[in-house]
């Protein structure tokens, strides 16, 4: 994800970011791309991160979320601690993706992705 | 072309205006290409001196060097450097590829399109997003019809972000040559003239053999910081005097650049200032919108420029309302009798 390097540059203080949706499944190498980037994060994180996206103007579509709000859904409160660490050589970032548990995969997109076995849709 | 006098034409093609001591263009050629041997360098420089492609004068114990304007090969070398760093591009960003060829069949049918830059191309890409800067022959309404609809075509079908500069090399030339600070001057110093790099090159050398010193810059001014000392002077510049400041002698910023610093303060006030500067005087529109589109304005540059329409109605302002409307801009409205009262105290309506 080249485009985390160039935010990672703006970046003046730590933040974490945690990727949910098809980020996560790109990240986790369950799916090859995704069309749009959806994080969440703590709220200063967030704050952070968009800052630096008006900065930037990249030409995707970017979603973040504060505090665990992800498509008008709000995770539980251990969605930070269980997000699946991702090794990068970011220096600002700590990069996580959202643990299987909490992703919500639709029927489409399990079958192009075959994992519609692994991925199941869990309510907290 | 030998990798070494590929290495030297790029920097100091980078620098122009700023000649370079052998250290100092060694150091440069370091930091753009990360391997630089002095002795190399040294060496193929007096070879090209020898040619006639390169200036080497002595300034007390060091050699300046620079590029010999007046050599009828310098123009070949210099064309044949871009398509090296053009092919380099598109080696290591393929995505790019696409981008280009299809430039290529589209601009080819504009006769008024003299050569295309991709600024900071490999940077731009991560982010999903191009900047182009187009020079042109000549610019009217077709001419910036025809582009616009090219833009638009070109954004969607490669699903990129495009930013794009239109300019006649009037007024390339005009920026790239003025003391006033601008964005011109460092966006050139990154860019990779993808079509026609010969009619580019072709008109920077021209401009030099006349005597025009163009002066090209590493880092530009980030219209985000500048310092509040500057803005007071350049709006005083500007004709917009704000009492209670003393607007001391300080660096000179173009006026759109300056628009655009005040567009980002978020300050009423300030944002307020921007029909006022821009109803005075020249202003260059295209450049305007560009920088609005580059740093995320164009919504806020819109409804103030709607607003300064509306109290004074012009050609130019439409026009440009006109580009950021077919940006799909979202308006941020602007206080439209606020903005009338300023434009009346600062005497630009009656």
């Amino acid at each position: 994800m080249e485009f985390l390097e160039e935010i990672d540059k703006e970046l003046s203080s730590k933040i974490t970011l945690v990727a949910a949706g098809g980020t996560a499944m790109t990240l986790l190498d369950v799916k090859p791309s995704t069309i749009d980037m959806d994080f969440t994060g703590p709220a200063d994180s967030t704050r952070e991160l968009n800052a630096v996206l008006e900065i930037l103007q990249p030409g995707f579509r970017f979603d973040c979320w504060p505090d665990g709000m992800v498509f008008s859904q709000t995770l539980p409160d251990d969605y930070l601690r269980k997000g699946i660490p991702i090794e990068t050589a970011l220096k600002h970032i700590e990069l996580r993706a959202l643990h299987t548990r909490y992703q919500r995969v639709s029927h489409w997109k399990a079958r192009s992705t075959n994992c519609f076995a692994s991925f199941s849709m869990q309510t907290p | 072309m030998d990798e070494t006098t590929f290495r030297i034409l790029d920097t100091l093609s980078r620098q122009l205006g700023r000649p370079l001591s052998i250290l100092e263009l060694t150091r440069k050629i370091q930091q753009f290409h990360h391997t630089a041997y002095y002795a190399n360098i040294y060496e193929k420089l007096r070879n090209l001196a020898a040619r006639g492609i390169i200036t080497l004068e002595k300034a007390g114990r060091s050699s300046i060097a620079g590029l010999n304007f007046g050599d009828y090969f310098l123009l070949d070398l210099l064309t044949e450097m871009e398509l090296t760093k053009k092919r380099r591009v598109l080696e290591r960003r393929p995505e790019l590829r696409m981008l280009c060829a299809d430039i290529d069949v589209r601009f080819k049918e504009l006769p008024f399109t003299q050569s295309i830059s991709l600024i900071r191309p490999e940077r731009n890409i991560r982010l999903n997003k191009a900047e182009l800067l187009i020079l042109l022959q000549r610019q009217g309404s077709d001419e910036r019809c025809r582009l616009r609809g090219i833009m638009e075509t070109l954004q969607r079908a490669h699903n990129i972000r495009i930013d794009y500069l239109p300019l006649t090399t009037t007024e390339l030339l005009e920026l790239l040559s003025s003391a006033e600070e601008n964005p011109l001057k460092e966006m050139l110093s990154s860019s990779v003239c993808v079509f026609s790099p010969q009619a580019f090159w072709s008109e920077m050398l021209e401009a030099e053999r006349k005597g025009l010193r163009i002066r090209l810059e590493e880092v530009g001014t980030d219209p985000r910081k500048v310092p509040e000392n500057e803005l007071v002077y350049n709006l005083a510049r500007f004709g917009y005097k704000e009492f209670g400041t003393e607007a001391k002698q300080s660096r000179e910023i173009l006026k759109e650049l300056l628009a655009t610093s005040l567009l980002l303060s978020r300050d009423v006030r300030r944002i307020e200032a921007v029909p006022v500067i821009l109803a005075k005087g020249r202003t260059r529109w295209d450049l305007l919108v560009f920088l609005a589109q580059k740093y995320g304005t164009a919504g806020r540059l819109l409804g103030l420029l709607r607003a300064l329409n509306h109290a004074k109605p012009t050609k130019e302002v439409s026009e440009a309302i006109a580009a950021l409307e077919s940006m799909n801009v979202k308006e941020v409205k602007a206080e439209e009798k606020s903005i009338e009262d300023r434009l009346r105290l600062y005497n630009v309506i009656g």
